[in-house]
């Protein structure tokens, strides 16, 4: 062994054992997120939940009590806003239940991809590839002990995503969404908890006396957005460009009032659009959320709120499209130009 | 003298003479010599000639036009019921009365020369539609609140769409 040797092997352990230790640290927190998303599967617990979504120009808040039973039943009772206090929604794996009791009826729902656990693997792998994942430490929240987690854009290098992990049970006792631009956008704190797997089956029931109606229906979507894109029926368009680390990851031809449509999601594993595209002529309907006119490329758009929810329409002149997304106006005004002809 | 009386139905049927011919015979050598069976015929033809005359009185002629049209339905051949479908089948007839239906048809419905209907679609449905293609992203919330409960459309029109 000569003096280079003896010079560069205590080096070469010391890399190896950082990347180790970084490898282990990655892997700690791959872990403790993972478990966090699983932990509704196999905890029971009830609490208050408080959740405020915050828009560019309206917020909307809503309170319920919930009760969950391990793996999927979930009773969601509302004591706020006020106009829905005392409704109650529970869902038993991909169906949901809406109690209705100012019409007396209860609303069947079901939504097929709750059930896609191939999609929800490939969106977290797809999350840690555009995300940094860095643990803060131990914090404490409504008494418990916790440890938050902190999801930082890899391109931007702003947070996306806070949450806060009971480090007993796993649960996300709070969460926090942020912007492109930094501002707090969504906040959902679980108080009161407490972890009981005997929630008596009587409080998932639904009330004897009232009908149950169908309500919506959404279908399994494909994870191969190209082939439903080719059956969609006319020649579909798709951006030029994206935000960074945004990929198409599901797709689904829906059936709008009629209207064959072709739904894409792009996402970078946190952040969403969608993408809607038709060939038959429609009016968007925006009546009630005050829409604004927006130029895109060249031709006339609307732009409109639901909450911290965007919409974005447009046509040009053989297909419509309407975008919608928690991305700001600016990034869905980039995707939409990036669309057009 | 035939003792045996004729009762009422025996004896209208004698005034229309509907009775077989020996009945008919016995029954006029009856009235012949009893009294009271001679009566009620004649109570019972008293009668029918005063319907017949109030009939009479009633009656009116059929105008000229609707006696000649009764005469030619007679006088002609009879067809089937549907016989006034052939007329329709003829080629003049029946490009005619097509191309007469669907000028109605168009130019009744402003909305069809003024082009193709155009579909009003809620809003809601592609909210909708997009928070349940959400359903698998990490850390997703569920909605603010249910969309069932805050909407004022009926389930039956409620957002949602069908597997193809």
């Amino acid at each position: 062994m000569n003096r280079a040797s003896l010079f560069l092997a205590p080096l070469l352990v010391a890399a190896t054992l950082t990347l180790a230790s970084a490898n282990s640290s990655r892997g700690a927190v791959d872990t403790l997120l993972y478990e966090a998303m699983s932990a509704p599967s196999t905890v029971s617990y009830t609490g208050v939940v408080q959740f405020v979504r915050i828009g560019s120009r309206h917020a909307e808040a809503s309170v319920y009590r919930v009760e969950h039973r391990a793996p999927d039943l979930t009773r969601r009772t509302y004591t706020a806003p006020s106009a829905i206090s005392g409704d109650a929604v529970v869902s038993r794996g991909d169906v949901t239940f809406s109690i209705d009791p100012k019409r007396r009826r209860v609303v069947e729902a079901r939504n097929d991809a709750l059930d896609d656990r191939a999609a929800w693997r490939e969106n977290y792998a797809l999350m840690r590839q555009n995300y940094r994942a860095v643990e803060q430490g131990a914090e404490s929240f409504d008494g418990r002990p916790t440890v938050d987690v902190l999801l930082i854009n890899k391109y931007s290098h702003r947070p996306a995503l806070l949450v806060c992990i009971d480090r007993e049970s796993k649960i996300v006792l709070d969460q926090q969404e942020f912007g492109t631009d930094g501002s707090l956008v969504s906040d959902l704190r679980f108080e009161a908890v407490r972890y009981t797997p005997a929630i008596p089956s009587g409080d998932f029931n639904l009330p004897k006396e009232y009908p149950v109606v169908p309500g919506p229906t959404f279908a399994e979507p494909s994870e191969d957005p190209e082939r439903v894109a080719r059956s969609a029926g006319f020649a579909a368009r798709e951006p030029r460009s994206l935000p960074d680390g945004f990929e198409a990851v599901e797709g689904n031809i829906v059936e709008l009032k009629g209207v064959r449509t072709l739904h894409v999601l792009y996402s970078d594993g946190i952040r969403t659009v969608s993408l809607f595209e038709n060939s038959r002529p429609t009016i968007l309907d925006m009546t009630q959320l005050e829409p604004e006119p927006l130029n895109i490329g060249g031709r006339n758009g609307e732009y409109a709120e639901d909450g911290a929810t965007s919409l974005l329409s447009w046509s040009d002149g053989t297909l419509h499209y309407a975008l919608v997304s928690d991305l700001q106006i600016s990034d869905l005004r980039r995707i939409a130009t990036a669309i057009a002809p | 003298m035939n003792e045996i009386h004729p009762n009422i139905e025996e004896l209208v049927d004698y005034m229309h003479g509907e009775l077989s011919p020996e009945r008919d015979a016995a029954v006029h050598a009856h009235l012949a010599s009893c009294s009271s069976c001679s009566q009620m015929r004649d109570s019972e033809v008293s009668l029918t000639e005063l319907l017949r005359a109030h009939a009479n009185a009633e009656e009116r002629d059929l105008p000229p036009s609707v006696i000649a049209g009764i005469r030619n339905a007679v006088a002609r051949p009879m067809r089937p019921a549907w016989s006034p479908l052939h007329l329709l089948l003829r080629p003049a007839v029946a490009v005619g009365a097509a191309a007469a239906v669907a000028a109605i048809v168009y130019f009744g419905n402003p909305a069809w020369h003024a082009g193709p209907p155009l579909t009003r679609i809620e809003a809601a449905y592609y909210f909708d539609n997009h928070t349940a293609l959400n359903a698998t992203t990490p850390f997703s919330h569920e909605p603010a609140m249910p969309v069932e409960l805050t909407s004022d459309s009926s389930a039956g029109e409620q957002p949602g769409n069908e597997p193809r």
